[in-house]
C-alpha cells in the first residue's frame, strides 16, 4: 500500500517541517528537559499517519541524517535505518486505524517501539559494540554481566527504552491531531487515517 | 483575459457560499484593485483566479471561470500557475526554503518548469534588474527584510511570465518602509510590463492614485465595479464597513457645510483634495 | 572542492585507515576542526565501551585487573579497541565529508546523479528552517518559564513541562504547511516535466576518477575480507 501518489505537494511541504520538529523536540527533550527519552520521532509518526508509511519512513531516515550533518555527529546516522522502520510501522498501523482511539494508540506505540528496538540492536551491536555513549549503557553492562551476549544485551536494553519512547510519541501525535480541524486534515493523502466520520 | 460567469463557490462543509453569482470580465493590462470587508470573499476570489479553488480546496464550484480561454476547473493546476501568478501575504512561508541565495530562489519556478539553464539565467538576471535586487542577489533569502522578501517573491513569480498577477494583501505583514518598496515594485511592473495585476489591498489612497479599476466585494458578491474615483467615493463603502480615504471623508464633511464645490466629485487623493479646497476658496473670495 | 566521497568500512585492520583519513584532512586544511570534533564525538563512546565491554564482555576470561567483584578482561579490552577503531573511522570519514562539502552541494550532486528532486527540496528546506524553529522553541520555553513552568526540578515536573512546550511548537509549525504547499504550487513545483538547475556542479576528471578508484578498491577489499573469513 505504499503508493508513490502519497508524495503530493502538501506531503513534500510537510516533510521538512516534520524533520525539523523531530530535531528540535528531540533536542529540547534530551538537552533542555533532560528526560530519559529521545522523543525524536514525533514528526516521523505524524507524516506516517498523514501521508503513509513510505513518506513517514523517508522523514525518519532523513531526520537522522540531517541531525548528524547539523550537529557534526556521523555516529547517529546508521540509526537512520531504525528511523526508517519506525515510519513504515507507524504508517502501516495508522492505516489499520490505530489512531482512532487512545488505547489503540498506546498499543501502536508499544509495538513500534518493540520493532525499533529489534532493528536497532544489530546496528548497535555490530557497529558500536553495543554502546550508545548514553546513560542506558549501564543496562547493557547489566545484561552482559548476567550472561547475555552483546546482541542480546543491546536488544534487551532497547526493549526497555524504545517502547516507552515511541508510546509517548504516538500519544503526542494523537493529541495534536485531535486538535486540528477536519478541513485542515482533509488535504493530506492519508487523511482518512484520522478523520472522524 | 479573465472571464467569470455567474460563479458561485462554497468551501467543503461550509454553510454559506464564499462567492455568490460573480460575473466579471477583465480584458486589458491594468491594475485592478479588490476591496471589501473581511470575509467578503477577496481571498477566495484570488484563490479562484490562481486555480487553488477548486484544485486545492475542492468544494462546490458553479458557473464558468476562464483565464485566457482556459477553464479553471478543467485545467491542471500546474498549467494554470504558468498563466496566473500568485503572491502571498506572508513573506516567510512563501520562500521555497530550498535555495541558499536569492538569485537561485528566483530561478526556482523556472527550474521546476524545466527551462534550460542559459535562458533561465538570462531571465533571472533581467528580473533582478527590473526589481533592483542586485544588492541582495547573493544573500540568503532568509537574511533579508520583509519588504525585500516580498519583492523577491514578486520577482520569483513574475520571472515565470504569467499574463496575470494576483497579489493577496502583499503588504499586510510589512512595515511602512517595506510596504512602500513593494508598492514601488508593483508600479514598476505595471508601468513597464504588459501584465494584468489584481491586488487585494486596503490602502485606499494608494489604490486611488494608481489603480485603473476597483471592484468591491461584500458577502461574496460584487457590489461596486468601476473607476477608483467612482467606487471609492461611494457612500456604500462606509455602510459595508470599508475604511474610506481621509480626504474623501474630509471633503464629504466639508460639502455638508457647503465648503466643497458642489460640481466637483469627492476627492480620493491628496492632490484632488487640495485642488478642490483651492477652488472652494476661490469661490468664496469671488463672492465676498 | 566538491567530491563525492564514499569511504567503506573494512572490518578488521580498521586502525590502519586512520592513516588515510588524517592525511586527507591535512590536505583539505581541516585537520584541527576534524580532530577536535572527532575527539568530541568519540569520547562518550570511548568511555562507555572501555568500561562496559572491558568489564562485562561475554565469555571473556583473561583477567588483567581486578577491582572488587569487577574484573577487567583482555578480550573485552581488545574488542573495545577494535570497535573504537571502527567508530573512529566512521566518525572521521563522515566528518571529513561533512566539513569538506556543503550539504546543499552534496544533495545537488546526488540529484544530478539520479536521486529525486524532491530530496533536494526536503533536505535544504529542513536545514534552513531549523534555526527558525529552534528560536521559536526557545521563545516558547522562555514564555512558559515566565508563567511558572518548571524545567529544571524533578522528573515529574519536567515531564509535565513536555506537553506545554511541544504542543504549541508543533501546532504553530503545522499551521504554515498549508500555505507552504500552495506557495510551492505557485512555483510550478508539481509540474510534470523534468527539472533543470541554475547552479552547476563542476566535476573534474580527476575527481571522477578518484571516486571510481575508491569505490572499486572498497568493494575489492570487502570481498577479500569476506572471502578470508
Amino acid at each position: 500500500m505504499r503508493l508513490k501518489s502519497d508524495f503530493t505537494t502538501i506531503t513534500l511541504a510537510l516533510i521538512p517541517v516534520a524533520i525539523v520538529i523531530n530535531i528540535v523536540v528531540g533536542n529540547i527533550v534530551q538537552v533542555v528537559l533532560k528526560l530519559p527519552i529521545y522523543l525524536d520521532s514525533i514528526g516521523t509518526v505524524l507524516v506516517a499517519v498523514l501521508a503513509g508509511p513510505l513518506a513517514g519512513a523517508v522523514t525518519g531516515a532523513l531526520s537522522n541524517i540531517i541531525w548528524g550533518i547539523l550537529f557534526s555527529n556521523p555516529t547517529i546516522m546508521p540509526f537512520a535505518i531504525t528511523a526508517f522502520c519506525i515510519g513504515l510501522v507507524a504508517g502501516w498501523l495508522a492505516g489499520r486505524g490505530i489512531l482512532k482511539n487512545i488505547l489503540a494508540t498506546i498499543v501502536g506505540g508499544l509495538l513500534t517501539g518493540a520493532v525499533a528496538a529489534i532493528v536497532s540492536a544489530p546496528i548497535a551491536a555490530y557497529i558500536f559494540g553495543g554502546i550508545t555513549g548514553s546513560g542506558t549503557d549501564w543496562l547493557v553492562a547489566f545484561f552482559q554481566a548476567t550472561g547475555a551476549n552483546i546482541l542480546q544485551a543491546a536488544t534487551l536494553q532497547g526493549l526497555i527504552s524504545d517502547p516507552l519512547d515511541k508510546t509517548i510519541s504516538f500519544l503526542v501525535v494523537w493529541i495534536i491531531l485531535r486538535g486540528m480541524s477536519q478541513r485542515y486534515l482533509s488535504h493530506f493523502p492519508r487523511a482518512n487515517n484520522v478523520i472522524r466520520s | 483575459m479573465i472571464q467569470l460567469d455567474h460563479v458561485t463557490y462554497t468551501y467543503p462543509q461550509a454553510k454559506h457560499p464564499a462567492l455568490s453569482d460573480i460575473s466579471l470580465e477583465i480584458t486589458e493590462s491594468s491594475l485592478v484593485a479588490i476591496v471589501g470587508p473581511s470575509g467578503a470573499g477577496k481571498s477566495s476570489l484570488c484563490a479562484l483566479l490562481a486555480g487553488f479553488i477548486p484544485h486545492h480546496f475542492h468544494g462546490i464550484l458553479q458557473g464558468r471561470a476562464l483565464v485566457h480561454g482556459q477553464d479553471i476547473a478543467n485545467t491542471p493546476l500546474a498549467e494554470l500557475v504558468t498563466h496566473v501568478g500568485y503572491v502571498f501575504q506572508n513573506p516567510f512561508t512563501q520562500l521555497s526554503g530550498a535555495k541558499l541565495t536569492t538569485r537561485e530562489e528566483i530561478a526556482f519556478g523556472l527550474e521546476n518548469l524545466g527551462v534550460p539553464r542559459l535562458e533561465m539565467a538570462e531571465r533571472v538576471d533581467r528580473v533582478i534588474e527590473l526589481f533592483s535586487l542586485r544588492d541582495i542577489a547573493n544573500r540568503s533569502p532568509y537574511e533579508i527584510s520583509g519588504g525585500e522578501m516580498q519583492r523577491v517573491a514578486l520577482a520569483s513569480i513574475f520571472v515565470m511570465k504569467p499574463r496575470v498577477l494576483v497579489l493577496d494583501e502583499p503588504t499586510a505583514q510589512l512595515d511602512p518602509l517595506g510596504a512602500r518598496q513593494v508598492f514601488e515594485a508593483i508600479r514598476t511592473l505595471t508601468n513597464t510590463q504588459s501584465v494584468t495585476v489584481i491586488i487585494v489591498e486596503d490602502k485606499t489612497e494608494w489604490i486611488a492614485t494608481f489603480a485603473d479599476r476597483v471592484i468591491t466585494l461584500h458577502e461574496g458578491r460584487v457590489v461596486l465595479d468601476g473607476s477608483p474615483d467612482a467606487v471609492l467615493t461611494s457612500p456604500l463603502l462606509a455602510e459595508i464597513g470599508i475604511r474610506v480615504s481621509h480626504y474623501t471623508q474630509a471633503a464629504r464633511a466639508a460639502s455638508r457645510h457647503r465648503l466643497w464645490p458642489s460640481e466637483l466629485a469627492l476627492p480620493t487623493t491628496l492632490d484632488k483634495a487640495i485642488d478642490g479646497f483651492k477652488r472652494a476658496r476661490k469661490k468664496y473670495e469671488n463672492l465676498g | 572542492m566538491l567530491i563525492g566521497f564514499s569511504a567503506r568500512w573494512p572490518h578488521l585492520p580498521v586502525a590502519l585507515f586512520v592513516f588515510l583519513i588524517l592525511p586527507l584532512a591535512v590536505w583539505g586544511q581541516l585537520l584541527r576542526e576534524l580532530g577536535r570534533t572527532t575527539l568530541a564525538v568519540i569520547f562518550p563512546f570511548a568511555l562507555s565501551i572501555t568500561l562496559v565491554q572491558g568489564f562485562f564482555y561475554p565469555g571473556a576470561t583473561h583477567v588483567i585487573f581486578s577491582l572488587g567483584p569487577f574484573a577487567l578482561k583482555e578480550e573485552g579490552l581488545l574488542f573495545a579497541y577494535g570497535t573504537l577503531g571502527k567508530i573512529l573511522l566512521l566518525a572521521g570519514a563522515g566528518l571529513l565529508l561533512l566539513f569538506s562539502t556543503h550539504p546543499a552541494d552534496l544533495i545537488l550532486a546526488l540529484v544530478q546523479h539520479g536521486f529525486p528532486n524532491a530530496l533536494a527540496y526536503i533536505v535544504v528546506t529542513a536545514i534552513q528552517l531549523l534555526p527558525h524553529m529552534q528560536a521559536k522553541a526557545m521563545a516558547i520555553v522562555n514564555a512558559q518559564r515566565a508563567r511558572g513552568l518548571e524545567t529544571e526540578t524533578n522528573l515529574w515536573r519536567r515531564s509535565r513541562a513536555l506537553l506545554a512546550l511541544v504542543g504549541p511548537l508543533v501546532f504553530s509549525a503545522l499551521v504554515d504547511v498549508h500555505e507552504r504547499a500552495l506557495a510551492l504550487e505557485a512555483r510550478a513545483f508539481s509540474a510534470p516535466c523534468s527539472k533543470t538547475s541554475l547552479k552547476e556542479l563542476h566535476d573534474t576528471r580527476e575527481e571522477a576518477l578518484a571516486r571510481w578508484a575508491i569505490i572499486v578498491l572498497s568493494i575489492a577489499f570487502i570481498a577479500w575480507q569476506i572471502g578470508g573469513l
